[in-house]
């Protein structure tokens, strides 16, 4: 487990297994999939869920996944790296929170500089990426605060609920990281009450 | 036949091109195209990649290339093919250092992109390379790709780290295959 102030990350094991078919049935999705808008029965969930357990086995390509819970012990999404390569040390962030109630307040963000510190102190990372839609702003201003450079614009990329959107690449090198503590106190994130 | 060009022609990959494919894999070309990877690849191992894209062929477009005389001298297509946002990463691999600088690839590019635009319906394609890749970013200047974004340091290259440049090509910016031709003034050669 990894604590952070708002939230912990840990296993992504049952607790969120289970909200899985909610969260990738309701808005969450749409930003989290760079604009689609998935019907998702419950046993397509479960095989994603087992695909993914295979694939994370995987030496190159694979991925690790984590649930991101709040300090009140809800559930509340995911956050993983994916395209794992071990020798240009590099991966690509997803995350989402599932529950709409908790975006906007910062817990999405303390997951991402736990995840950050993870791929670097732990698995040795020299580069983190990420890219979202043009249109996903408060994305957009979660990875800027925490240090990532817009690396990329790639024009109308995605055709997302009837409009042309971006898709805007992110990355950080290891070397402009001034690790976890010094990113929570310029972000002066603290504890709070709880939706 | 997909695509009759000036230089190339553009056919289904083939035995032909497989026989050929487990050479090109293991030879200098493979460095380039795949962004820095020196591949050792066993016959076996090709065999079952090639088993496993069929399996998933609705994401993907290949064509062999082969030159005017007809010798396959690489593979070109097209990857992560996402209908509804009509978008296409292009890729493409000239085996033959031989033809490496002779218009070869860039004529099947041209093929390529017409194909995608008029037959696919894609809306844009686009693709990526690395800095140390100077023949790549001549050829994406020349055919019109414009340079969407730099990843710093995102490929690890013989001792050293290089960025990745994103290029891309919308429909709207392409003039059509002839327009190319024209401007660039590819003409057939032995």
């Amino acid at each position: 487990m990894f604590e952070g102030l708002l939230v912990d990350l840990v296993p992504y094991g049952n607790a969120f297994q289970q909200q899985e078919h909610r969260w990738l049935n309701n808005e969450s999705a749409f930003w989290g999939t760079a604009g689609d808008r998935l019907i998702v029965s419950r046993a397509a969930v479960e095989r994603w869920q087992t695909e993914r357990q295979d694939d994370g086995a995987r030496p190159d390509g694979g991925s690790i996944w984590f649930g991101i819970r709040s300090k009140a012990g809800v559930p509340l999404g995911d956050i993983e790296l994916g395209y794992i390569s071990p020798h240009h040390r590099m991966s690509m962030i997803g995350v989402g929170i599932g529950e709409p109630e908790y975006w906007g307040g910062g817990y999405g963000t303390d997951a991402l500089l736990l995840i950050m510190e993870y791929a670097f102190n732990w698995l040795d990372h020299h580069r983190l990426w990420l890219h979202t839609m043009g249109t996903n702003v408060r994305m957009q201003r979660a990875a800027t605060k925490v240090g990532f450079h817009e690396e990329a614009r790639r024009r109308r990329f995605w055709l997302a609920d009837g409009q042309w959107t971006d898709d805007v690449i992110y990355g950080l090198l290891r070397q402009d990281w001034p690790g976890r503590e010094a990113l929570v106190e310029r972000l002066g994130l603290h504890p709070r009450q709880e939706p | 036949m997909f695509g009759s060009g000036v230089l190339v022609d553009l056919v289904p990959y083939g035995q032909r091109f497989l026989d050929l494919e487990h050479g090109w894999l293991n030879g200098e070309g493979v460095f380039w195209w795949a962004v820095g990877g020196r591949w050792f690849v066993t016959r076996a191992g090709l065999e079952m990649d090639r088993r496993e894209e069929q399996d998933d062929a609705s994401g993907r477009v290949r064509f062999g290339v082969q030159t005017k005389d007809g010798t396959p001298i690489g593979l070109i297509g097209i990857n992560w093919l996402a209908a509804h946002h009509r978008t296409g990463m292009l890729t493409a691999f000239i085996g033959e250092p031989a033809y490496w600088s002779g218009g070869y690839g860039t004529d099947a590019l041209l093929l390529l992109i017409d194909h995608a635009f008029d037959w696919l319906d894609l809306r844009r394609v686009w693709l990526m390379t690395m800095s140390l890749n100077a023949r790549v970013m001549r050829q994406m200047e020349k055919v019109g790709f414009r340079l969407e974004g730099r990843r710093r340091q995102a490929t690890w290259a013989d001792g050293a780290w290089h960025d990745m440049l994103v290029y891309a090509l919308a429909r709207d910016e392409w003039p059509g295959r002839q327009v190319l031709v024209a401007r660039l003034g590819l003409t057939a050669q032995n």
